[in-house]
């Protein structure tokens, strides 16, 4: 039976790439947290909401309002309904803690959006101001709190994840206002409070990520093996993303910036790589992070710079006209 | 708690995927296939604890409802593996068997093996390649443990027969 025993060994030799492998448990990963064991306590904590939330619903179908509210920026009548109404209902909705974080960040984020329109817009007053800041600080906070329970919960990854998401949209939006305040000299003042602001948030994000990262690197976790996957995973994933956007926005003198940008997230996507396959997973998860963080940042930077040379055209095509064309700066981020 | 069935579950799908991947590569003899498989066996698997049921083999139940995803892939697109042209009376030739132990590799191996008809085969595999014992066999076949007994004794007197 030696050539029985030979065949064995040989179908036994047969296995998974290390790509395949650590793309198909990324993907595991990834759906395990979208797709949480039932937990009977968390949908009963819920349950008191219900009532507020199908109330929410008679009124969206009724009126449309809170969809129409959802394009109002600070100073507009509909304002209050997409912060107290639209937001809290995502809020509610969101089932677990990495979601709530998720949403809060995504607000937070939404409020510089905002103070970005209305500062390329010229409309950026001391009231309106005070109130974004108000509003973003109550959202950075909560998105960081959340965070922080992750951490406490046991969550480190996860925790280490939501912080580096928050840190590459901050870093790029605090880009884009310094940018804003030097070419726009008559509202400096209120876009460099809030460029304070976020400044703040920024390090205390980076901060916690480089704590949560050597916690990592240090291996305490279990989950270190499955973490690096994803992460090596979502930064292939956001590399080529980001590629497909730059390729989608060939004109414009950023583009060259953006390509180097992106070369550099690949060179530490490589080096992570390298740590991977030495077993060393801790190290390999930071850079994982810093190569998705580096390309997420390329990618906002890219779509807000953009969006700013259209709007100064079409401020100078207003001048030139005198006519009171709205103007708007459309941010898409992910 | 919850999250420690989370984690036992990555860990599992870790340990089990390269061997998963094998048995879906030898069901369907196409890679792409095999890999896409052994995902959506792991996402299955996860819909069913994630809603609370219990399962107390793991393994074994990994192997079923990946052979279950073949055989929907089977009825799905119909498409062809050696696994059926061998069931409708394709054969390797003497030279070609001779060519294929020369340069044996996992691949061939599979081909070699498939020389049993598929219910030996299956069963050979189960047992001598992965390890399982005629219980678990049994759970993944959904089949007796006498029936795999039975066909196991009868699977090695085959190859026995074919290759020596």
């Amino acid at each position: 039976m030696e050539k029985f025993e030979k065949i064995i060994n040989n179908i036994k030799e047969i296995s998974l790439t290390p790509e395949d492998k650590a793309r198909i448990l990324g993907s595991v990963v990834s759906y395990v947290r979208e797709t949480p064991v039932r937990e009977p306590g968390v949908v009963k904590r819920r349950w008191h909401i219900l009532p507020a939330v199908v109330m929410l619903l008679v009124v969206m179908l009724g009126g449309g309002i809170s969809m129409a509210a959802n394009d109002a920026l600070p100073g507009d009548f509909l304002y209050p309904v997409k912060v107290s109404v639209n937001e809290k209902m995502e809020t509610w909705i969101a089932l677990s803690a990495e979601a709530d974080a998720k949403v809060e960040a995504k607000h937070a984020e939404e409020r510089l959006e905002e103070a970005e329109e209305l500062a390329v817009r010229g409309e950026i007053k001391a009231e309106v101001k005070e109130e974004v800041k108000a509003n973003f600080k109550k959202k950075a906070a909560r998105a960081r709190a959340l965070a922080e329970e992750l951490k406490a919960e046991g969550k480190l990854e996860t925790s280490a994840r939501l912080n580096s998401e928050f840190e590459s949209v901050l870093v790029a939006h605090e880009r884009i206002l310094s940018d804003i305040s030097e070419s726009d000299d008559d509202d400096q003042e209120e876009i460099n409070e809030i460029r304070g602001e976020v400044g703040g948030y920024l390090s205390a994000a980076a901060e916690a990520r480089a704590r949560n990262e050597s916690e990592i690197a240090g291996g305490v976790s279990v989950n270190v093996t499955a973490a690096a996957r994803e992460a090596l995973q979502a930064a292939l994933e956001k590399i080529e993303e980001v590629e497909g956007y730059i390729e989608s926005h060939p004109k414009g003198n950023t583009r060259p910036e953006a390509i180097a940008r992106l070369d550099d997230s690949r060179e530490i996507l490589l080096q992570g790589r390298g740590r991977l396959e030495s077993g060393a997973y801790g190290e390999a998860f930071i850079l994982f992070q810093r190569a998705y963080r580096m390309a997420q940042e390329t990618k906002l930077w890219l779509n807000i710079q953009n969006s700013l040379q259209v709007e100064r055209k079409e401020n100078m095509e207003k001048e030139n006209d005198g006519e009171d064309k709205e103007i708007r700066v459309e941010v898409e981020v992910e | 708690m919850e999250s420690g069935k989370e984690e036992r579950f990555i860990k599992a799908c870790e340990d089990y995927a390269d061997a998963l991947f094998r048995y879906s590569l030898y069901k369907t003899s196409d890679r792409e296939l095999a890999k896409d498989l052994v995902q959506e066996c792991f996402t299955r698997t996860w819909n069913y604890l994630a809603a609370g049921q219990e399962v107390e083999n793991l393994r074994a139940f990994f192997y079923r409802t990946l052979g279950n995803l073949v055989i929907d892939e089977y009825r799905k697109k119909k498409s062809i593996s050696l696994d059926r042209m061998l069931e409708g009376g394709y054969d390797i030739k003497t030279e070609e068997l001779e060519q294929l132990e020369n340069k044996l590799d996992g691949e061939r191996a599979i081909t070699l093996l498939k020389k049993l008809s598929r219910p030996y085969a299956d069963v050979v595999y189960l047992k001598y390649v992965e390890n399982l014992s005629n219980q678990e066999i049994a759970q993944v076949l959904g089949e007796s443990e006498t029936a795999v007994a039975v066909k196991l004794h009868r699977g090695l007197k085959k190859m026995k027969k074919l290759f020596e």
